[in-house]
């Protein structure tokens, strides 16, 4: 055979084979829509129809005989529709408990347990999933061994069906591992944090007991965060502990649970956070000022004063932020430090007046009886004038009610700003 | 003809042969690995913790950055879009490039905006910024006004202003999904290795029905020439960039619709304002510099969360974006043309940087100078019309097996076209499309090219817009 007819054999034979594939990929594509346009039909109607069913069970209390209508071989379509009929009713809440039983007596329970042992990583994943959005109890000693597993993804998964199930054996399962999880970068912290939230208020007392153990500064700074977003008082002694923490993020996570719920701490608690003003880490300093301005603590004013010119700009912000919501003697610490030399920090404090509407106070002060306190606003809004923070004068100068103010306004504003 | 130049194009009859054999071997590798990965991908999706997130204090806030340049009549829905995803922290920040059009007065006026005094820290070099705009109850909404400077320049302001760890840019012209955001940050939050870069898909929005920013109804669009690049984004996002990722050998997230972290965006540098396209050339530099300072790192792609995106309906303007696009790469891997080859950035110069100058920037080259010697081979009775034939088939048949793959693809995870109808334009435009459109996309690259190598590498607006009625 010649050259030229074995090279156009080989090239026909190529066509030939792309065009199967091309005729092969069409067939597929449009059998798969039609198929799954069938099945999922058919899944609505069953939904729909067990539907009516369990809740003719839950609602007559037919439980536990009239349960044996509802069971299907695993993973038929009646048995995907009564699955998620029973989210449903999980997700409620109202027949959350019957429907965990309903789990449980038709066999769910013991299939996705069998497939959590699976050494397919996602089929295992999806089995620990279920198991956690079934809230089974029961099933939190087959999972808490998971949270020992190589795999990050099982590690995640698992973590968070325990913290759905919400069980008090979980929580210790979670909490004990903890160090080790996060030392060997097993799950991220962000993960963590969520699920130790989803055990809500009831996990308080362990969740300070084991922070108290942890020697462990990451694990420590961990629980810490868990309890600032719980905002609760309960965590306010634990926190204070960690004020002396060698550990900046430990320092900082305390200053929030305190910022968060230490409103009513006594003053001896609240100056300890004072110290904190002073921490070499600018991180630290922010979380202090942010606690500081919440607990509205008035000793705090020089020292937060004091932070105006801090060399971290975040810190500033904050300082400032927490002088206009905690200060009666805001206006004289700003313009004592609005007389310093750092822009930075002269314009830190201007947007914070304008952010905080405190600027709103000092126009209304232009006609105050308190002819001093007159004065220092006037003087605060010329500085804000002169670094060009001067939209709230401007417009005032247009719409503002009061004739006389908005005469001393128009003067401030006819001062030349800076370039 | 002298037979130093029948041996000339028989030579580059061969090469050019050769090289379309491993292209398209390269292709259908890709297509395999990113087969396996949507399909995992997909199976993953049914216990991802969305819905913890979505309820979670923990969740990083997020600043979504619109830079708009000239965009009165779409900026509107874009900004209603973005401030209506479910994510439990964000901020909208909206840089007006300068707009030459009534883009401000439209926010302002929209928005019932005021002008505010703020603290602006050049951290990375801006053009000067004129004003700030925001409504005390829309506190998560800021419009920053400033100085024409381009995309890029718009980007690093937006960085610059944002408090968050994360922000997310956002083209004017895009509308992101309701969970866009939340399932973009989930792989983010998971990840033990930190991941610097995360960008998800973008498909075409034309055709689709919008309403108070959100979606209401997914159709197709009546042009030929959008049904085109419908085709070829979901062939494109769906398997081209999901190969790669498998790889961590993503070099372009679409600026369109990415998620970067801020802390490794500023040490890098920021946006270069001189490239033609912002986000390859940032992406480029995020490897490079994480490579070199030994960072652990990721940069993902993800093939579910979308953000859907005008495409251009008339040929001008998308030969200008097409020519913007390859000139944008020309530059991104000729900037950094020290990492080609080079062992010390491993993985990232021996394959993923050969691969991208190699396949993505010289395919159009090859293919346009393909066209023209197989047609002079035949013209010289170097090649037969029987061999002709058989090559042009080849060719069209297999560009119309990636195109029925990635709609394949599609079908099988995520199907946002819902409708029989929807199905069948897809596979017949995915099939029409290697009859013209392909070839003309491939000369406006080979264009670009040309314009590199004279020297002619401006940024050419393409026009949006026109293809939607405002809701």
């Amino acid at each position: 055979m010649a050259y030229d007819d074995r090279v156009s054999i080989i090239l026909i034979g190529i066509i030939a084979f792309v065009l199967l594939l091309i005729t092969l990929l069409l067939a597929v594509t449009i059998y798969r829509r039609a198929y799954h346009g069938k099945k999922y039909k058919k899944l609505d109607r069953l939904r729909d129809h067990y539907m009516e069913k369990v809740t003719g069970i839950l609602e007559h209390g037919k439980m536990p005989e009239g349960f044996a209508g509802l069971a299907s071989r695993p993973n038929s379509l009646a048995w995907q529709a009564v699955e998620s009929v029973l989210h449903v009713f999980i997700a409620d809440g109202k027949y959350g408990d019957q429907a965990r039983v309903l789990f449980q007596k038709l066999g769910y329970v013991d299939f996705y347990e069998k497939k959590a042992k699976s050494r397919n990583r996602i089929t295992k994943a999806t089995a620990v999933d279920k198991l956690g959005k079934m809230r089974s109890e029961t099933s939190t000693g087959k999972l808490i061994p998971l949270l020992d597993d190589e795999n990050p993804e099982i590690v995640a998964v698992a973590t968070r069906s325990l913290s759905k199930i919400g069980s008090d054996k979980g929580l210790h399962g979670i909490l004990e591992r903890m160090p080790k999880l996060l030392s060997d970068a097993r799950i991220t912290r962000k993960t963590l944090e969520t699920s130790l939230m989803n055990f809500g208020p009831s996990s308080l007392p362990t969740l300070i007991e084991c922070g108290e153990r942890y020697t462990d500064p990451m694990p420590r700074a961990s629980i810490l965060e868990v309890l600032s977003n719980m905002k609760t008082r309960e965590a306010l002694p634990f926190a204070l502990t960690n004020f002396r923490h060698a550990d900046p993020e430990v320092r900082s996570k305390a200053l929030k649970v305190v910022g968060a719920a230490g409103a009513e701490l006594p003053e001896a608690d609240k100056e300890k956070a004072l110290l904190l003003l002073d921490d070499p880490v600018w991180f630290v300093r922010l979380q202090a000022a942010k606690a500081l301005g919440n607990l509205k603590f008035g000793k705090a004013e020089d020292a937060l004063a004091a932070r105006l010119l801090d060399g971290s700009w975040q810190v500033r912000n904050a300082a400032a932020m927490a002088l206009t919501m905690a200060s009666d003697k805001a206006a004289d610490i700003f313009l004592r430090t609005l007389d310093s030399k750092d822009r930075y920090a002269k314009e830190s404090i201007c947007e914070e007046i304008e952010k905080t509407n405190f600027v709103a106070k000092l126009i209304d002060h232009l006609d105050s009886k308190d002819k001093a306190l007159a004065g220092k606003s006037a003087e605060i809004l010329k500085i804000m004038h002169s670094l060009n923070y001067s939209t709230p004068l401007v417009e005032y100068g247009k719409t503002g009610p009061d004739e006389r103010i908005r005469k001393e306004v128009e003067r401030i504003l006819r001062m030349e700003p800076a370039a | 003809m002298s037979a130093l130049a029948i041996a000339l194009i028989i030579g580059v009859n061969y090469f050019i042969g050769i090289y379309y054999g491993i292209v398209n071997l390269i292709y259908t590798i890709l297509l395999v690995i990113s087969l396996s990965v949507v399909l995992r991908h997909i199976r993953r999706i049914k216990y991802s913790p969305i819905k913890d997130f979505i309820a979670s204090p923990e969740t990083p806030p997020i600043s979504i950055l619109i830079p708009a340049y000239n965009e009165e009549r779409i900026i509107l829905r874009t900004i209603r879009s973005a401030l209506s995803v479910n994510y439990p922290f964000f901020e909208v920040i909206v840089i007006n490039d300068g707009s030459t059009d009534e883009t401000l007065p439209t926010l302002i006026h929209t928005f019932k905006l005021r002008r505010i005094d703020r603290a602006y820290r050049n951290i990375l070099k801006t053009s000067p910024v004129r004003g700030f705009y925001y409504h005390p109850e829309m506190p998560n909404l800021l419009v920053v006004d400033k100085e024409n400077g381009g995309k890029s320049d718009s980007l690093n302001c937006g960085i610059n202003l944002s408090r968050s760890p994360y922000f997310c840019t956002v083209d004017a012209d895009s509308i992101l999904e309701e969970n866009a955001l939340i399932k973009l940050i989930t792989p983010v939050v998971e990840s033990t290795v930190p991941v610097i870069a995360c960008g998800g898909v973008v498909r075409g929005l034309n055709g689709i029905e919008l309403r108070n920013g959100g979606i209401m109804e997914i159709n197709l669009p009546r042009s030929g020439l959008a049904m085109f690049q419908i085709v070829e984004y979901i062939r494109a996002f769906l398997f081209g960039r999901v190969g790669l990722d498998a790889m961590n050998g993503i070099l372009i997230l679409s600026g369109a619709f990415s998620l970067f972290r801020k802390e490794a965006v500023v040490e890098a540098g920021g946006y270069r304002v001189k490239n033609v396209t912002e986000d390859m050339e940032l992406i480029i530099k995020l490897h490079k510099h994480n490579i070199e300072k030994k960072n652990p790192y990721r940069i993902k792609f993800i093939s579910d969360p979308v953000c859907w995106t005008e495409v251009p309906e008339n040929l001008r303007m998308l030969g200008r974006q097409r020519r913007r696009w390859h000139l944008g790469l020309m530059q991104s891997i000729l900037q950094y043309r020290s990492v080609m080859f080079n062992p010390k950035y491993g993985k990232l110069g021996l394959v993923i940087f050969p691969y991208y100058f190699l396949v993505e920037l010289l395919s159009p080259v090859v293919e346009i100078i393909g066209y023209v010697v197989v047609f002079l081979s035949y013209f010289f009775g170097l090649l037969s019309f029987h061999f002709l034939i058989l090559f042009l088939t080849l060719a069209i048949f297999y560009g119309i097996f990636l195109s029925t793959a990635g709609i394949y693809l599609e079908e099988i995870t995520y199907r946002r076209y819902p409708k029989w109808s929807h199905l069948l334009r897809l596979l017949f435009y995915g099939v029409l499309e290697n009859f013209g459109y392909r070839q003309i996309n491939s000369l406006w690259r080979f264009q670009a090219v040309l314009q590199y190598l004279v020297g002619m590498r401006k940024w050419e607006y393409v026009e949006k817009g026109k293809n939607h009625v405002i809701a």
